[in-house]
């Protein structure tokens, strides 16, 4: 099934990094993939983020050359390396893979998990280069310790070095901090974004977790259901989502209904605007939980404090207008919050989107 | 983003599902599913034939069995499941319960040694009990003379009956029920016992109404496979004289020399094999206990006061006793006393026989096995999954039933080739098949593939798909990665599914006699022949031997219990 490269797979592409066009792909009759178009620049780490189930692996997979492609392309740096008709074997395109749960060799001294992909040389000058590796990130105690005797946190950094010892141009990570502990995560992150962006590779990384891709990536493509709903930096994501699952997907929303009038619609909080919807149609107001801001007496909209919930940096407040609608806010603790207290609330436009219902 | 193909290079982009798919999503891929699959069928076929006998119409021979012996061939078999059901149950969850839950002198060595009877065929130890307690043996003989009684005027259990055929199955039966049910209670602890002591359940409570209702099907599938053994035995039965199923066969070919109606006892016998399969799956009922928990804290067992203590030794030791040590101890002292009359030139050439055979047939077994569990592996498609349940069937079917249906196969295959013999050449080539080692092999391979194919697949899953992935990435062909991450981490397991196999085939009994060259002998058939002649010390001799051998998978699996506990962490290569 692993065609070798033939007149197709040697045509040379522009674009260096990692692309992917126009990929669909079924299994049976689930289909998975429904025509994604995404691409990674050498050095950019994007983030491929969605809920469980919409293809995000499957498409990781496919680059890496795990699955045959159905329909569609993919080139790594430059060069074809995917057709419905030919695919190059994963172990000729050289790129770096990681798993959710590591997948080192058990039989495996850590050392020569790091050497395994190391070729062309001597075993000695293999273990001598796999050796300064480890000691870069700071593993050069456990290289003759097999995997299971490691911490969570150091098996994630032994894969990771294993899959950047051979120097790929493009790594992909399948959900590589989701064995870890919380309290890890932070920091493991952290060390992870530092070696990808010292090595300059291109980084396709598979996640679910909204935080985690907003601080991992130069840009996000968050997928729904086989399809890409939108591409773009986080900020863009955040403050421009072009649909109500992207605004959805970075955190708490409040919602409300309204009707379009001369490209603006009423709320409570004043009117938004909402060009481009015509006149009379219903749209849906969604305002994010942390737009809000207290203000003092009379100067904004007011409301009684109904609940509030105390989480450290912030205080959660669900306020009731007096027409009855509850709002959630999340604000910063400045003022004591009793319930039943009246609170004083403005909206920052930037955290609210309209769309049409 | 799309710049990279604004000039698409012209590549066919055929649709999303090309004809090959078809083959695929039914035997997972390549050509390895295709070869599972005609393997399986290959080994499915004896079994076949022999359920094919269903409709075969009944000849005089089988009239004369039904009218005769088949009553009592179906009332014998009822009390032998009923009462080495019972028996197993009772020895082996009672042991089980205790050596997991309280702490008394030598818990830590029966927890192992109660695995003991593994190792000794049921017709070794039929054979001790048989010289032990006979009228001229040494426990009878001790009895009168200190007693002074005579013949006659005594009581004294017969052996050589029902009830005896009964306790030496349960005594070296009950490790499957022990085996499974303490892995159950093990893996129980934290989960549900302390709940259930917080509840204010006493230690009997916590028996009856948490750990017995819990491990119940666990408990259920030990009972299970004891009586697919018994099932099978014809070793034991036979020489204490109870007719069964499996002494049936075996006269009906032999003595009557009849195989179709010899088949058609087979397929009642399948029937009531099939009968117990199907009780268990009832009684199993819907329940696959999943642990909510994931914790797990080593259970501390409670300590028992003296009198209990003893009395929880006492419950240990004994299954332990009937089943290993009185009988092997038995075997032992008739073995010193006979050893240099037997061991000889052409006893050394049948125990290499034995060894020899046992190993090819182990190679054998694991090879297909890899075949099949890779097959398993490479895709899902319902027909490998189908392949490998059918080449697994054999487990459950007695060694007689599968010894009569390769039997009447290559009867078959034979006279095919013999008459394209005779039209080719002109000439009769006899028997080319039946009646060679081929034949007893392959008889062998159907009975135990599924013990090596169990292994193998439970080996394979050590490597995880993303480790393949990860061999891939990191620049490992396809082989590369078999030869690099695959063969290191189960050649272990394929080691333990020959051995269990190598040991499975020197025990084995019916299906040698049946199918064993003319003067092919082995262990086990030379036992047979010595315990047939009256000669039990002179069996004891063999018999000993397959007892060493069988140890060495005791040993295996009693380190793989110590190590099965929940929260244990797997060393490599383990």
């Amino acid at each position: 099934m692993n065609a070798t490269s033939g007149p197709g797979l040697i045509e040379p592409i522009a674009a260096a990094g990692l692309v992917l066009a126009d990929i669909h792909h079924a299994f049976g009759r689930n289909t998975v993939l429904k025509g994604v178009d995404l691409s990674v620049a050498p050095g950019e780490i994007v983030c491929l983020l969605g809920p469980s189930g919409c293809g995000k692996t499957t498409l990781l997979r496919l680059a890496a050359g795990l699955e045959t492609l159905q329909q569609g392309r993919i080139a790594l740096s430059g060069r074809l390396v995917s057709t419905p008709a030919e695919t190059l074997p994963p172990e000729d395109r050289r790129v770096g893979l990681m798993f959710q749960d590591f997948a080192l060799f058990p039989h495996l001294t850590v050392l020569d998990n790091v050497a395994f992909g190391l070729r062309g040389h001597s075993a000695e000058i293999k273990r001598q280069t796999a050796r300064a590796l480890l000691q870069r990130v700071g593993l050069a105690g456990v290289a003759n310790a097999y995997p299971h005797l490691l911490s969570g946190g150091e098996q994630q950094r032994v894969a990771l070095v294993r899959a950047l010892a051979p120097q790929p141009q493009v790594m992909l990570l399948d959900e590589p901090f989701s064995g870890l502990d919380a309290r890890l995560r932070d920091q493991v992150r952290d060390q992870t974004l530092a070696i990808l962006k010292e090595q300059g590779v291109a980084t396709l990384l598979v996640t679910h977790d909204a935080e985690e891709a907003l601080l991992m990536a130069d840009r996000i493509a968050l997928m729904e259901a086989g399809q890409l709903s939108q591409t773009g930096p986080a900020e863009e994501l955040y403050f421009r989502p072009l649909s109500p699952f992207v605004a959805g997907f970075f955190g708490e929303l409040n919602r409300l209904e309204g009707k379009a009038s001369n490209g603006s619609v009423e709320t409570p909080f004043g009117r938004l605007p909402c060009p481009g919807i015509a006149d009379g149609r219903g749209v849906q107001i969604l305002i994010r939980s942390e737009g809000f801001n207290a203000t003092e007496k009379d100067k904004g909209v007011p409301t009684r404090v109904e609940r509030v919930r105390f989480l450290g940096p912030i205080n959660l407040v669900e306020a009731r207008l007096s027409q009855g609608t509850t709002f959630r806010a999340r604000l910063r603790p400045g003022q004591a919050l009793n319930v039943g207290q009246p609170l004083w609330l403005t909206l920052d436009p930037r955290y609210s989107f309209v769309f049409p219902s | 983003m799309q710049a990279a193909f604004s000039q698409p290079p012209d590549l066919p982009v055929r649709a999303a599902f090309s004809g090959r798919s078809i083959g695929r999503r039914l035997f997972g891929g390549t050509g390895l599913g295709l070869t599972a699959t005609v393997i399986a069928l290959v080994l499915a076929l004896p079994i076949a034939v022999v359920i094919v006998h269903l409709f075969v119409p009944q000849g005089e021979t089988w009239r004369h069995l039904a009218s005769t012996v088949l009553s009592r061939y179906v009332i014998n078999t009822a009390w032998l499941v009923f009462g080495v059901g019972l028996g197993t149950l009772v020895f082996g969850v009672a042991s089980a319960w205790l050596v997991t839950m309280y702490r008394f002198p030598f818990r830590r060595i029966f927890e192992w040694a109660l695995l003991l009877p593994l190792a000794v065929p049921g017709y070794a130890i039929a054979y001790a009990y048989a010289g032990l307690f006979e009228f001229a043996g040494p426990v009878q003989t001790g009895l009168r003379e200190t007693f002074g009684l005579s013949h006659g005027n005594y009581w004294f259990p017969e052996f050589r009956s029902l009830g005896g055929a009964t306790f030496i199955l349960s005594v070296g039966l009950y490790p499957y029920v022990y085996m499974l049910a303490r892995s159950a209670f093990l893996a129980q602890s934290i989960c549900a016992l302390e709940i259930g002591r917080t509840l204010g359940l006493g230690p009997f409570g916590i028996f009856w109404r948490v750990g017995l209702p819990l491990a119940r099907p666990a408990i259920v599938a030990g009972i299970a496979f004891a009586l697919m053994e018994t099932l099978s035995d014809f070793g034991a039965v036979q020489h204490l004289g109870v007719d069964t199923f499996t002494t049936g066969i075996y006269r009906t070919w032999f003595a009557l020399g009849d195989a179709t109606a010899a088949a058609q006892l087979a397929v009642v016998l399948l029937a009531v094999v099939a009968f117990v399969l199907g009780l268990e799956r009832v009684m199993r009922g819907k329940a696959r206990f999943e642990h909510t928990s994931r914790r797990y804290r080593p259970l501390e067992p409670i300590p028992l006061r003296p009198a209990r203590a003893f009395l929880a030794f006492m419950v240990c030791l004994v299954p332990i006793g009937f089943g290993f040590l009185l009988p092997c101890g038995q075997l032992l002292a008739w073995a010193i006393r006979s050893a240099s009359s037997v061991i000889d030139d052409r006893f050394a050439l049948e125990a290499l026989n034995s060894l020899w055979l046992a190993l090819a047939t182990a190679a054998l077994a694991v090879a297909i096995a890899l075949v099949m569990a890779y097959a398993g592996r490479a895709g899902h498609g319902p027909i490998t999954r189908i392949a490998a349940r059918l080449g697994s069937l054999g487990y459950a079917v007695p060694g007689s039933v599968i010894a009569i249906g390769v039997l009447m196969l290559l009867a078959w295959v034979d006279d095919g080739l013999g008459a394209i013999a005779r039209s080719l050449f002109g000439l009769s080539p006899g028997l080319l098949i039946g009646g060679t080692v081929a034949a007893l092999m392959f008889a062998y391979v159907v009975r135990f593939l599924a013990v090596s194919l169990k292994t193998v697949d439970a080996a394979l899953t050590k490597v995880t798909p993303s480790m393949d992935g990860a061999a891939r990435a990191l620049g490992a062909s396809p082989s590369g990665a078999i030869i690099r991450v695959h063969a290191p981490l189960i050649s272990g397991g394929l080691l333990t599914a020959g051995l269990l196999v190598l040991v499975d085939t020197m025990k084995e009994l019916p299906a040698t006699l049946i199918l064993r060259p003319f003067d092919f002998n082995t262990l086990a058939v030379r036992a047979y022949e010595f315990a047939s002649d009256e000669q039990l010390r002179e069996a004891a001799v063999p018999a000993l031997l397959i007892v060493l051998v069988g140890l060495m998978p005791v040993a295996l699996i009693s380190r793989a219990i110590a190590r099965a506990r929940p929260g244990h962490h797997e060393g490599v290569g383990a």
